[in-house]
């Protein structure tokens, strides 16, 4: 790292990393990158077998060639011959927030610490001034990122906000009646506090998911008073059961689609398949402004967001699948476009939280932007202009690791 | 292939990426190989090609008559089939559709041109709402018919 700035912004870029999907996902990709970057192209994953990861299950092939993502568990493979990505990569990623967080907490004490340049070699820094001041908020980030890597942190979140809000739903009753709008405005209050955690890198996008989808859910209903789809009781039943399933349900994934469950069970699918459409439109919204973005931080700050809505409308379309495999009659046509809503959401997820470490990396020591540059080099020397671009092409809009901007120094090109 | 086609294909294949999933046959794996994603965009462009010279050979000969052949759940069973990696795309028949098409634009007035884009746009929308939402379906029509137009209009000046 080259100077104060970088350094924070790792620290940022760590912590975001960590929660931008889940810890368990933020900490299988770190160590695949820094497993890329330390054995020149190796994947970190063992070839020729099958390996489980977040939802699914990826197979890496020799030389890493002839890789495969899937949903469903290998056919013919035994449960014991998958290996477990996110237990076989350790946490890699929650040591190096622990080994940051220890130099962080020295240097906001005023004391110097030894930090690390872009080139690798090492600098005696010590804060001075406004560098303390936000040293110390850093810290306190840091902390709290390391608090929501904890087991049972949702869990904790969950009951948290129901606690406040049932207090907050007596009060609704008692001065409005409770209107409609009243306990939908503390279904708002609820997601305003987990977005607000969000920005301090201390929500995971299943928590933030499931207060995004809550709100945007009711707000929906709220909608459709006008055209007597729904009554008020209907909507109050319903902002109401979404508080209190969140006393005691063992995660958020469980609560959003119970929510799915409930407002499809109430004849209002119809704004459960508006909303995996809104969903995934606004995902990929975020996701071409972060491609768009004129500067790093732009593009990890978009980055983050898409990761978190993406979530939402997964979760979405397989809440709402599932309510359609529990209780309706199968239709083709709405279980093709859930998939495709899920799949399509699903690997915005993947990608965006996979971009983020490769971000969060390269402010550390451009080892990632290294290790790509040179892989659009090799396709040069392999196939000439066209397969350079391609790969370039690839990294920014496929992967999303770089803004379009990058396109000149992946290429190796002057900028 | 021509560069103006070339430049055509690389434009609608940044949309094509973002609906690539829609045309994945259920259950199939994720992450479709951005080579596929060039493939499905070569393939659209091929059909509207295709689609507007059957509408031409109509409304040369009587306009307003309905043009272009039905796609219906072909285009769907097409690219499903495109990204199984079970069939692959003839680039030169594209590449003859769409110089065949500059030929046949260059007999029609602007009035039966647009009509005929207008005809194989809306066929085209409604083939890809059978794989894909309609909001989806109807902007993604509308992109093929603008690059479309382009590579066609490139030596003519504009449409």
């Amino acid at each position: 790292m080259s100077g104060f700035d970088d350094w924070y912004l790792y620290g940022e870029g760590l912590a975001r990393s960590l929660v931008a999907v889940a810890p368990e996902f933020g900490s299988t990709m770190f160590a695949q990158v820094m497993n890329s970057i330390t054995s020149s192209g190796q994947s970190g994953f063992e070839e020729g077998r099958w390996h489980r990861v977040f939802k699914g299950y990826v197979y890496h092939g020799p030389e890493g060639g002839d890789n495969h993502y899937q949903r469903e568990p290998p056919a013919g493979v035994a449960h014991e011959d998958i290996l477990d990505a996110s237990v076989m990569l350790s946490d890699q990623l929650i040591r190096e927030l622990d080994h940051f967080i220890a130099k962080v907490e020295t240097a906001a004490a005023g004391e110097s610490v030894q930090m690390h340049q872009k080139d690798g070699q090492a600098v005696t820094f010590q804060a001075t001034g406004d560098e303390l001041a936000r040293l110390q908020a850093l810290a306190e980030m840091l902390r709290n990122t390391r608090a929501a890597c904890q087991q049972n942190y949702n869990q904790a979140v969950m009951f948290r906000v129901h606690t406040d809000l049932m207090q907050l739903l007596q009060s609704a009753i008692t001065e409005s009646g409770g209107s409609p709008k009243a306990i939908v405005d503390l279904v708002r209050a609820g997601a305003a506090m987990v977005i607000d955690l969000r920005w301090q890198a201390a929500a995971d996008a299943r928590l933030t998911a499931l207060f995004y989808v809550q709100t945007r859910l009711c707000e929906l209903a709220l909608e459709e008073l006008d055209s007597n789809q729904i009554g008020d009781h209907e909507v109050v039943r319903l902002a109401s059961m979404m508080i209190a399933g969140l006393r005691g349900a063992p995660n958020p994934e469980h609560v959003l689609t119970q929510s799915v469950i409930d407002f499809s069970r109430a004849g209002l699918g119809n704004l459960v398949l508006n909303l995996c459409d809104e969903t995934l439109s606004f995902a990929e919204r975020e996701v071409e402004a972060a491609l768009n973005a004129t500067d790093l931080l732009t593009h990890s700050g978009h980055l983050y967001s898409a990761a978190h809505i993406a979530f939402a409308g997964m979760s979405l379309a397989e809440g709402f699948r599932e309510h359609v495999a529990q209780d309706a009659r199968p239709d083709k046509a709405t279980d093709s476009l859930l998939e495709g809503y899920a799949t399509s959401a699903e690997e915005i997820v993947v990608r965006t939280g996979h971009a983020l470490v490769i971000n969060c990396i390269n402010r550390a020591t451009s080892a990632a932007l290294n290790l790509h540059i040179n892989q659009v080099r090799l396709a040069r020397e392999e196939g000439g202009l066209d397969k350079a671009q391609m790969r370039a092409d690839t990294l920014i809009n496929d992967f999303y690791f770089y803004p379009h901007y990058y396109a000149k120094t992946l290429m190796g090109e002057p900028t | 292939m021509s560069t103006q086609l070339q430049v055509a294909q690389a434009e609608l294949t940044a949309d094509v990426r973002r609906e690539i999933n829609w045309f994945v046959p259920p259950g199939e794996k994720h992450f479709v190989n951005p080579g596929t994603i060039g493939t499905v965009a070569a393939v659209l462009l091929g059909m509207f090609f295709s689609g507007v010279l059957d509408g031409l050979k109509d409304t040369v000969k009587e306009e307003g008559k309905k043009a272009g052949k039905a796609l219906g759940k072909k285009i769907a069973t097409r690219l499903r089939a495109i990204t199984s990696n079970k069939e692959e795309v003839n680039q030169a028949e594209v590449e003859q559709d769409a110089e065949a098409a500059k030929a046949k634009l260059q007999a029609a007035n602007q009035t039966q041109a647009t009509i005929v884009f207008d005809q194989v746009e809306a066929e085209l929308r409604m083939a890809l709402q059978e794989v894909m939402p309609e909001s989806r379906a109807g902007k993604l029509a509308t992109r093929v018919r603008h690059v479309a137009i382009k590579v066609v209009y490139e030596t003519q000046g504009a449409s």
